[in-house]
């Protein structure tokens, strides 16, 4: 332990000397990387930019990717650093320096993460809301709704194991496919006939449970560019998860129009079928249910099994 | 539970007793795995009858075709069974009549067959444990490879659709289960009492039963196999949990059981801990692997009772069809992914921190440093398991369920990385200016923080609502899992059990072999998952077995890189079998220069651990001291003692 | 913990040692169940206010049915009165009355036995199938758990009483039980005090308990 003075001021200029070679080396990558995460892989970063919703989930990939580089390559360029350094040669059995702390590095670590890790919780925070939440599934009230006046409203079915999607805008048809206009703000009425599935639309940005009797709702806005996408469950829902998927397309306005009413008419006959559109949609306790609970009128008197 | 209360310890029988009505009594009998199994098939067998003359006529069973009371009971009473069978039953009979048993002897040497009987010496605990775990992660492994076996291709299938989902759950709530005791269970009880310098455990019958909790619930999981399995996968939710067959109400029971066994080992560790230290084994000496486990143990007893919970409220919506999870009766399937998640986020880190423990124990013998902020590990692990308990929402951002207390979760998500992030800074600064020795376990030290620090900056990813919004459910969050699971748990349990061989049975394990399996796993795991991350991010949801065209070459360097890894874990293991069975080469007393009390009482570790009850005189970290003089006094003299328990210094 | 060990001279009295660490160890074990066991209610009490807020399609409760409102009230005060009859009896062991303490305990372990017994004939007529409401399926949830509960605490101080009443001959000289300062005593006296610490949490349990099944509903 009883080390001299000089021996302590020498230790401490090394250590500063030292200190400066790894901060440069990590300058040096960190700036470079951070570069090339953001202009060249940023622009081709997943989910692409074909709604608001996805652009903005690129953005936010991208910012978060753009912080964490230098996490990384302080973690690595240091422990590079130490493990070229501070091997122990072969056949030196003896022991480092005596260090068990040091309150400037500590307490600049404390600060430095606490920093940073409250601005990434503002930052994604702002982020949610500014975008609406961000294509996610809201619950069946979202309070952070986009100012279109009157989205396009789809309410999207899931059953084991596919999606159906309803219009209450077009005489509440279902359809079994799913198209959407450019430039057009979309609401998503989300829920399920039975367990828990998720929407997921990949290249929209748009993820929301369906739940069995609860509406979840998401809202995104598509932009000008055409083109399909693929819909995925996204929530373990049994046998066939893996085989519950299909795809959609956004199309030019008119193309869409288009589509839609000749979907309407084609399906007129099975609309007026169909139970009237609600939001949430709870089967007869002998059907969809699986006849699982005994068939009692729940809002009855008591009856047993 | 009040089954365990009472000590065993402190009875002598004191001479003539008898005769004033005291009876001391030695077990009645000591059972074994195969007794126990008889006893298991004899209760299964007779729940089984039972369910079916109470339930058989009921109109559910005629219509449903398959009796769930009748699985439920026939798992009840074999466990019933197996205790009986083991004679884990005798306490609290003895106890009932009044009796005052006995502590079970303990031998001089422990032998091959004592470690299949019902044990209550912690260091026979602690190999059963050990072998037991790797038996679960092994075959646990096996699954894994089944499953990217499947994948190689989006459109050819080598299982049937319900025997992927039945594989994939099977896999993951195998692999959950164990990794909550693969440290506790095998280092915990072999080296806590050594580390503190106690000869015993507080409760050395809970301890034995904590393992014994954890064999039936891997055979009844593993019997899920070809009872149908579970489609739930590991998270259960409902309602899919409510349709699935009996195999899902095996997952029900064994989770149940595991969840037993963690919760009485913590009572017997936090209470051991507490109260077995040695004199001057103060707070602030402490191996931090026994501030690891304690902080585990406490977690444990907080959030381990809700996962009881959920999962009887499983059961009663399966057995008795009460409807506390279908919303059409007035239940809702929000309600199991709470209880789940309140659990299952503590859980995530009560497998992380026995990790960290380890790795932070195991670092400064190979750094030949103390360990740098040591107070600031310590407070590191206890802001982690407080935090863990307020995060549990943010598996559920794209659910519905609260949506506006999102920014809340996403704010104590991220604030976990500050104390996570405190691991980092002992690590690094434990590093700084040692004499880095790079022997088998340290590699696999090293390792773990690289691993790691994938695992906790995509963390950060997934607990950022905007950016969950894309990797929510799909292979990133697969991939973080595994980078803060496997490769950082697993990794930690690799170095620790290399390390620890030595001490346990005598023996080293082979260098080249261990550094070659090494560099395998370590590759390969990492060529393995990374690749995940990106898969996932191109839209590849968890859990599928049909995936884009354009993903198959990732798919299957993934897949190939999975069976190297297997093979890579397959040599480690072989390694220590064969050290174990066939080379058996004797190791050095101390053959990393270590100063921990546990390396004091040499190989084999003798029946009490200490012939006396030594007195610590330091942490166990001193190195680059000049002088840093014996850790512990193990034939302390009076003065000694007086001093120590002075209490300054 | 390493207090007066400067008294002896031989270095470390090993058997005291050992001893005052398990007196320790049931201090702690005992003090860990509660919020353990609080943690076991807790969950259940989540699902009802969970449940309960909810209200999913108006069946949380629809028609204001509870289960026995008598047997619910039965229960609690049983677990009450078991707790008074420990405490008295607890006051009488410390005053050497061992008998006492014996008559009590038994007394209690026969209190919980019937609170169990109720408990468990009470689910067996319940007035409603199990999946009529969402409080039904939380009450049944409750039920079992609660009467295991019970069980076990009647079994853990019917161990302390069979133990009292075996060592009566032992202790006699010594006082009792109850006074005595050997190790044995000490022992159970530890063993006592952590029943009593968890049953009295739990008898207070029950009330909120109570209150929730019986008259939030
Ligand atoms: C910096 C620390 C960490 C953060 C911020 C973090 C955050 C998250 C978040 C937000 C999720 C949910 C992602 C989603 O489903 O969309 C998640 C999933 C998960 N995390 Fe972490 N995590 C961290 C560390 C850990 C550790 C240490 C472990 C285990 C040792 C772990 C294991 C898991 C598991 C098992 C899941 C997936 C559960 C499932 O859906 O099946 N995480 N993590
Ligand atoms: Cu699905
Ligand atoms: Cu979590």
């Amino acid at each position: 332990m009883a080390i001299s003075q000089q021996e302590l001021a020498e230790r401490k200029a090394d250590n500063r000397r030292r200190g400066w070679q790894i901060f440069a080396i990590w300058l040096v990558l960190t700036v470079i990387t951070d570069y090339l995460v953001w202009f060249v892989w940023g622009p081709h970063m997943p989910p692409g930019t074909m709604t608001t919703t996805a652009a903005a989930q690129q953005f936010d990939f991208k910012f978060l990717t753009a912080m964490v580089v230098p996490v990384l390559f302080m973690v690595w360029v240091y422990g590079g650093y130490v493990l070229v350094n501070f091997r122990a040669k072969p056949g030196d059995r003896g022991d480092g320096i005596v260090l068990t702390g040091n309150r400037k590095i500590q307490g600049i670590w404390y600060v430095a993460s606490t920093v940073m890790v409250l601005f990434l919780a503002g930052f994604g925070t702002f982020e949610l809301i500014a975008n609406n939440g961000i294509g996610t599934g809201g619950g069946p009230s979202p309070i952070w709704t986009p100012s279109a006046k009157s989205p396009l409203v789809i309410q999207v079915i899931a059953q084991q194991w596919r999606f159906t999607y309803r219009w209450p805008q077009f005489g509440g048809m279902e359809t079994t496919s799913l198209d959407l206009p450019t430039n057009t703000t979309v609401k998503f009425d989300v829920t399920s006939l039975d367990v828990i599935h998720d929407f997921w639309a990949y290249q929209l940005g748009v993820k929301a449970d369906a739940n069995p009797g609860v509406n979840n709702v998401a809202y995104t806005t598509t932009t000008s560019q055409v083109g399909r996408f693929t819909v995925r469950c996204d929530e373990l829902c049994g046998i066939w998860h893996g085989a519950m998927y299909n795809y959609g397309h956004v199309v030019t306005r008119s193309a869409f129009y288009n589509w839609a009413h000749q979907m309407q008419v084609q399906n007129a006959g099975v609309t007026k079928l169909l139970p009237p559109f609600s939001l949430t949609y709870t089967p007869s306790y002998s059907g969809a249910g699986g006849g699982y609970y005994p068939s009692y009128d729940p809002n009855g008197s008591t009856q047993t099994y | 539970m009040a089954v365990e209360m009472t000590p065993v310890s402190g009875v002598k029988s004191p001479s003539g007793s008898r005769a004033d009505g005291l009876k001391f009594v030695k077990p009645w009998f000591t059972g074994n795995f195969f007794t126990a199994l008889i006893g298991g098939a004899i209760g299964y067998a007779f729940g089984h009858w039972l369910g079916n003359a109470i339930a058989s006529g009921y109109t559910v069973t005629i219509n449903s075709g398959y009796n769930d009371v009748a699985t439920y009971l026939s798992l009840l009473f074999g466990i019933v069974g197996w205790f009986v069978g083991l004679g884990a039953l005798n306490y609290p009979i003895q106890k009932l009549l009044g009796l005052e048993p006995l502590e079970p002897a303990k031998s001089e040497k422990r032998t091959f067959w004592e470690h299949w009987t019902y044990s209550t010496d912690h260091k026979v605990v602690g190999v059963q444990y050990l072998f037991g775990m790797l038996l679960y992660f092994l075959v646990a492994g096996l699954l894994a490879l089944g499953i990217r076996t499947e994948l190689l291709s989006p459109t050819y299938h080598i299982w049937a659709p319900e025997t992927y989902i039945e594989i994939v759950g099977e896999h993951g709530t195998m692999m959950m289960m164990m990794m909550t005791s693969v440290v506790m269970g095998p280092f915990g009880n072999f080296l806590i009492p050594l580390m503190i310098g106690s000869k015993k455990m507080a409760f050395p019958r809970l301890e034995a039963v904590s393992f014994w909790f954890t064999v039936p619930s891997f055979l009844i999981l593993l019997s899920a196999l070809w009872q149908g399995g579970f489609q739930s996968g590991w998270t259960g939710y409902a309602p899919l949990s409510i349709q699935g067959g009996p195999g899902q109400s095996d997952y029900d029971v064994a989770f149940m059981l595991m969840a037993f066994s963690m919760i009485l080992a913590s009572i017997n560790m936090t209470a051991t801990i507490i109260n077995y230290r040695a004199p001057g084994m103060r707070w602030s000496r402490m191996p931090i692997l026994a501030w690891g486990l304690i902080t585990t143990a406490f977690t444990m007893l907080l959030s381990v009772p809700v996962l009881i919970d959920g999962l009887y409220v499983m059961g009663l919506d399966r057995a008795v069809r009460t409807a506390m999870l279908y919303a059409g009766h007035g239940g809702s399937s929000f309600l199991w992914e709470n209880l789940f998640w309140f659990f299952g986020h503590p859980e995530v880190y009560l497998l992380a921190l026995p990790g960290f423990a380890l790795t932070t124990e195991l670092l400064p013998v190979f750094a030949r440093k103390p360990i740098f902020a040591y107070k600031t590990s310590a407070a590191g692990m206890i802001g982690v398991a407080t935090l863990s308990f307020f995060v549990w929402q943010h598996h559920l951002f794209m659910s519905g369920m609260n949506p506006d207390m999102r920014p809340l979760f996403m704010l104590t998500t991220e604030l976990i990385s500050i104390p996570t992030g405190f691991l980092y800074l002992v690590a690094m600064g434990t590093l700084w200016k040692g004499k880095i020795r790079l022997e088998v376990p340290m590699l696999f030290l090293l390792a773990v923080f690289w691993n790691f620090l994938w695992g906790g900056v995509t963390g950060v990813y997934n607990s950022d609502v905007p950016v969950d919004a894309l990797v929510h459910g799909s292979f990133f969050v697969m991939a973080h899992f595994h980078f803060t699971i496997m490769g950082q748990l697993m990794f930690a349990v690799f170095a620790g059990v290399y390390y620890y061989v030595p001490l346990l049975f005598g023996v080293k394990m082979n260098d080249k072999l261990g550094k070659i399996s090494f560099w395998i796993i370590f590759i390969s795991f990492n060529s393995t998952f990374l690749p995940l991350f990106m898969i996932g991010l191109l839209g590849q949801p968890r859990r599928v077995f049909e995936y884009a065209v354009r993903l198959q070459h990732l798919n299957q360097w993934v897949t190939v890189s999975a069976y190297v890894l297997g093979f890579g874990i397959l040599l480690y293991v072989i390694n220590l079998v064969w050290s174990l069975a066939v080379t058996r080469t004797p190791s050095e007393p101390n053959p990393w220069e270590s100063q921990g009390l546990e390396w004091q009482v040499g190989y084999p570790v003798p029946k009490d651990n200490f012939e006396k009850i030594p007195v610590v005189l330091r942490s166990p970290y001193y190195y680059g001291y000049e002088n840093p003089g014996p850790i512990a006094d193990l034939d302390p003299s009076a003065e000694r003692v007086a001093v120590v328990s002075g209490g300054d210094e | 913990m390493a207090s007066n060990l400067q008294e002896q001279p031989p270095a470390i009295d090993e058997e005291q040692y050992y001893h005052d660490a398990q007196l320790g160890a049931l201090w702690t074990s005992s003090r860990t169940l509660i919020p353990a066991v609080a943690a076991l209610f807790g969950g259940i009490y989540f699902a009802y206010f969970y449940l309960r807020s909810l209200n999913s399609n108006g069946m949380w409760d629809p028609h204001r049915i509870t289960a026995s409102p008598i047997i619910g009230a039965a229960i609690m005060i049983l677990g009450l009165a078991g707790m008074a009859v420990q405490v008295l009896a607890n006051r009488r062991l410390r005053r050497g009355f061992t008998l006492d303490f014996i008559v009590g305990s038994f007394v209690n372990a026969l209190i919980l036995l019937i609170a169990t017994g109720l408990q468990i004939w009470m689910l067996t007529r319940l007035p409603f199938p199990p999946g009529y409401s969402g409080y039904s399926g939380v009450y049944i949830a409750f039920a079992p758990v609660e009467a295991l509960v019970i069980f076990l605490s009647g079994y853990w101080i019917f161990t302390l009483a069979m133990r009292a009443v075996r060592s009566q001959g032992f202790f006699r000289a010594d006082g009792g039980v109850g006074v005595s300062g050997h190790m044995m005593a000490e022992n159970f006296r530890a063993n006592l005090d952590g029943f009593t610490a968890f049953f009295v949490f739990f008898a207070l349990l029950n009330v909120f308990s109570w209150y929730l099944f019986f008259i939030l509903a």
